[in-house]
């Protein structure tokens, strides 16, 4: 039996959502609508004053030349400035590594196998600490714990190219392919031979975990840590294919994967990113997660913004000095290029339905976060950064804030009980007072 | 008071930055500057030479205790081995590894560090896909791997002796027969569900996607020594497969490991020269220097075009090729000596880089061909224009990067990072200075002079040629300073121009003693400092007895302790 006909016949949340919402809309909305955060991850700093708003105070501020193409989203964004991120500004590493690295673990970076050159995040990123919490849905698990979305992340894995970490160590690589993306989420949950390919699947990788489980009691501890690991990977994907189909599933639109141009061609760079954003979307749409991050490029980023008038790499650019005119005008228009894309992403959110009414955005917290505050003096202070969307209702959006030396870590305490998960600290407690004041 | 506070800055900065590197691990040829270099012209390969263990153990430093293999891993294919294996496993040239899978972490400039190969979600999925799409194309072909017929003999049969015939090559050793039995029930479940093609299928894509495929593992437990184990010969096969040609054994290894004859170190040495001679050899050996080399970074090299506006993709992937046609010819065409590979005036040319470059009567057609440079131009694998282009600026050379890459990939030590919130800025071209001249900032500056001077001295030498690997002797209508200098190393303070330099280099025990370790790293999946210290000075001693033949150092890797035993128990 196809999985999605199955759902429209049980029909459970379509005969329930109205009773519940009758009797308590409130509540009803906040059981029946997940939460959804995703983040936004770019690099090599921002210009500050093209960042902040020209005008106005926390609510009456204006949106600046980066910022712009956001307006009509003005009352959906909490505009950050002034937060320090301090376990970036310890531990080991060169500013890019501990900029990305600590983002969002909060946590100093660790070395791999002793070398102290070779460095990598220290610990779990907040995005998984939802999602561990989140993907569980109440003992119903979603099919996917999380998706890390990748557009032109580079060629070496290292701590430059992580967005997300599942533990110390555990850096989370993107999928920089969109086709494979595709596959990866919809290829056996929809269309003629899915519920084959799915029971295939299951008898392949039940094979593949007896395997490893009839050789496990040989191995020695080291190789036990690293093939553990391995396999509890494959037991998620093996125990995705027999789960009951999540509500959204019921109401989504899956896209339809047009032509991917090569996905790692720079000039490509735009379609890829439209075309990550357009299957994020929808997987958050149909239910298929509720945790996702896309990283464009990567910290110590080659990718040249021709499409804005660049003619060099954005890092390189990055690190010319202020008084540099036409450099300082072509990252201003490289952050304004992001900045419509990610109105690009509310707007797919904004349009979306949800399960049980409403907009995806309403329910969903977008964060975008950069590794640096300001690229030429690579700064991990003073940062600007922006949240978006609903965020179900836990966060009062429409603001500028602005703090002084604030830890950047009560921004991950504060993005993580809006989320639903309880907690006072977050990363490294040294660099951290509890959720942000104010927010 | 205040007129001593920069010198004593500069001395503290030096010394920290000094006291960063070469992480103490120095012992052997590097810490012995006074060595001298042993002279000699004999082709180091020579097939009646004994293999090192069969010889008294060398006395060098930290070979005075018993067998000392240092610690082993199970190593995950890396997707270079992946792709080769899934080539000589099955005949199929995919490369679905390269194109799909994520990229390792590099801590130690390699792919292949067996501790920092860890599986993420994505990865596991991506094995997935990719043994669908095998097993789907295998089927193709089923009758080259098919050892039966299932009409005649049965599919539940024939369906074991394929799982045990293929499996035994996919798993690179014979299966237990509890593990033919559970793939056995799989390819019959598929049988059931479909046909017998489709129980192949699904067994080949299980066997793809289980530990004994995607690991080296190494289960035996012969004891020779207190913790100290023999790899048995079926991990030796593969151990010698992966290490010479990055993937699995070959009929003759397997032949050798079912006889269990690759059990001593004179039958370990004999497989090793035979294999020698595979062309899988030479892309083994490209793999290490595209590493090496940091060469995947040339995909995304980009040049001001405003100013080099002859610099186009088929100059970039021209000079890639020209990189990687020096490396090999260095190492198999020529001597195969690291002075070749460091001092030889040739370099690689096609029509396209003669014109980009202006090289007088160079080649002129489509394909590379080898031409010899003036001895004062072409000096080793340092200044193949491709390399000298990729460490340098869009717009400018960069003796910064040139240095770091002296510092870190040829003489094996670690630059610390840049102080924090620095303004980090290249200086602005100005048609009146020398690079030389607008670098001379680092200098200048105490915040920055300890570290740079390990650096920028060394890239000076490099100024003849510009940013995008053309040889000058004028920059700005002034002429070129090319004088440096390394310090702190063995390789012997000043030098004028990279000649000088590569002169030097040659005679340097750092620099012969860091290749070694760039071959430790690669070879045995692991850094040099964690343990296997006799394993290392072995080696280091038989490079400079072999008069720096790297064709003799990866042979001779197959015949230390990390090579033929293995650590237990830790």
């Amino acid at each position: 039996m196809n999985r999605r006909m199955f759902l429209r016949g049980a029909g459970g949340v379509s005969i329930g959502l109205p009773f519940l919402e009758i009797m308590n809309p409130r509540q009803a909305k906040a059981a029946l609508a997940p939460k959804r955060f995703v983040v936004f991850n770019t690099s090599g700093g921002t210009i500050p004053n093209a960042w902040l708003p020209p005008s106005g105070g926390e609510t009456d501020f204006t949106l600046g030349r980066i910022l712009s193409p956001l307006q009509p989203f003005r009352d959906k964004l909490v505009l950050l400035d002034g937060l320090d991120n301090k376990a970036a500004q310890n531990g080991p590493g060169n500013a890019h590594g501990r900029g990305q690295g600590c983002m969002l673990t909060g946590t100093e970076l660790v070395s791999i196998n002793g070398n102290p050159n070779a460095l990598i995040g220290g610990g779990i990123s907040v995005d998984q600490a939802i999602a561990n919490v989140v993907s569980n849905n109440g003992g119903r698990p979603l099919p996917f714990r999380s998706l890390e979305f990748g557009v032109q992340d580079g060629k070496v894995g290292n701590v430059a190219g992580y967005t997300a970490y599942s533990a110390a160590k555990m850096g989370l690589p993107p999928q920089n392919d969109p086709a494979a993306m595709f596959k990866r989420i919809f290829g056996d949950n929809i269309g003629a031979g899915a519920d084959k390919l799915r029971a295939d699947r299951k008898s392949v990788l039940d094979t593949v975990l007896g395997n490893y489980a009839a050789l496990k009691p040989k191995l020695g501890a080291a190789d036990k840590a690293i093939m553990d690991a391995h396999f509890a990977a494959v037991r998620d994907v093996e125990a995705r294919l027999t789960l009951p189909p999540p509500p959204g599933a019921s109401t989504c639109k899956p896209p339809v994967l047009g032509t991917v141009p090569s996905f790692m061609v720079n000039d490509n760079f735009p379609a890829v990113g439209t075309a990550q954003m357009d299957l994020l979307a929808a997987a958050l749409a149909c239910d298929l997660t509720r945790v996702a991050t896309i990283q464009w490029s990567r910290s110590v980023s080659p990718t040249v913004f021709r499409w804005v008038g660049a003619s060099r790499g954005h890092h390189d650019l990055s690190h010319d000095a202020d008084g540099v005119a036409s450099t300082l005008d072509t990252l201003i228009k490289i952050n304004n290029w992001f900045a419509q894309q990610m109105a690009y992403l509310l707007n797919k959110l904004a349009t979306t339905p949800d399960v049980g009414g409403g907009k995806l955005i309403d329910n969903t917290l977008v964060i975008w976060i950069n590794e640096l505050a300001k690229g030429n003096t690579h700064s991990r202070s003073n940062h600007q950064i922006l949240l978006a969307g609903g965020a179900g209702s836990a966060i009062r959006m429409g603001r500028f804030l602005r703090f002084g030396s604030v830890p950047h870590n009560n921004l991950l305490v504060s993005v993580m009980n809006a989320m639903g998960v309880p907690g006072n600290t977050f990363g490294n407690p040294n660099y951290c007072t509890g959720p942000l004041a104010g927010l | 008071m205040h007129h001593q506070r920069p010198a004593l800055c500069v001395s503290l900065l030096l010394a920290a930055c000094m006291g960063d590197i070469d992480g103490g691990t120095g012992h052997g040829v590097d810490s012995d500057p006074a060595n001298p270099l042993p002279t000699g012209s004999g082709f180091p390969t020579d097939p009646t030479q004994p293999p090192l263990t069969d010889a008294p153990r060398p006395n060098v430093p930290g070979c005075t205790g018993g067998i000392d293999p240092g610690p082993a891993v199970a190593r995950r294919l890396t997707r270079f081995e992946y792709d080769n294996t899934i080539r000589d496993l099955l005949g199929l040239n995919l490369g679905l590894a390269g194109k799909a899978f994520p990229p390792e972490e590099h801590p130690f400039g390699f792919d292949n560090t067996a501790a920092a190969l860890s599986v993420s979600p994505l990865l596991a999925e991506d094995y997935l896909i990719a043994a669908e799409t095998i097993a789907t194309q295998a089927l193709a072909n089923l009758p080259k791997i098919l050892p039966c017929d299932p009409a005649r003999d049965g599919t539940a049969a024939c369906g074991r002796k394929f799982i045990q015939t293929f499996g035994a090559r996919a798993w690179r050793r014979p299966l237990a027969a509890e593990d033919v039995e559970r793939m056995g029930k799989l390819l019959d479940w598929g049988v059931t569900n479909g046909d017998f093609n489709h129980g192949v299928q699904l067994a080949i894509e299980a066997l793809l996607q289980s530990p004994q495929f995607l690991y080296r593992l190494e289960l035996s437990s012969t004891p020779v020594a207190s913790g100290v184990v023999r790899v048995d010969s079926w991990e030796m096969a593969s151990r010698l497969s992966f290490l010479l040609w990055g993937s699995l054994p070959d009929d003759m290894l397997f032949m050798a490991a079912t006889a269990d004859q690759l059990v001593t170190s004179a039958q370990v040495s004999a497989q090793a020269r035979r294999m020698l001679a595979d062309p899988r050899l030479r892309q083994m050996v490209a793999h290490f220097n595209q590493q090496w080399l940091t060469l995947d970074e040339m995909g995304d090299l980009e040049k001001d075009t405003r100013i080099f506006r002859t610099f186009t993709s088929t100059v970039k992937t021209s000079m890639l090729g020209q990189v990687q046609r020096f490396t090999d010819w260095a190492i198999f065409d020529g001597d195969g000596t690291l002075p070749t590979l460091y001092t030889s005036p040739t370099t690689f040319l096609n029509g396209t880089l003669t014109t980009f470059l202006g090289v007088t009567a160079g080649p002129t057609g489509d394909t590379l061909a080898k031409f010899n440079l003036d001895a004062k131009q072409g000096v080793g694998v340092l200044t193949q224009p491709g390399l000298m282009a990729l460490l340098a600026k869009p717009d400018q050379t960069n003796p910064i990067t040139r240095g770091a890459f002296v510092r870190e990939r040829v003489l094996c030590q670690d630059i610390p990072p840049p102080p924090d919130n620095l303004m980090v800025m290249p200086p602005k071209l100005d048609p009146n200075l020398t690079t030389r001249q607008r670098f001379e900032q680092h200098r200048k500056d105490p915040s920055c002079a300890g570290c740079h001077a390990m650096m920028d001295p060394i890239g000076f030498g490099f100024e003849n040629y510009d940013a995008v690997g053309k040889y000058r002797t004028m920059e700005n209508g002034k002429p070129i300073d090319a004088a440096g200098e390394v310090l702190a190393s063995d390789v012997g303070g000043a030098f004028n121009g990279a000649a000088e330099l590569g002169g030097k280099l040659v005679k340097s025990p750092m620099v012969a003693g860091c290749m070694v370790k760039q071959w430790f790293r690669y070879g045995y999946g692991r850094p040099e400092h964690v343990d296997g210290e006799c394993s290392l000075a072995t080696l280091q001693d038989a490079f400079m007895k072999s008069s720096l033949s790297i064709r003799q150092l990866i042979l001779n890797l197959v015949q230390t302790d990390a090579f033929l035993y293995r650590k237990v128990g830790s």
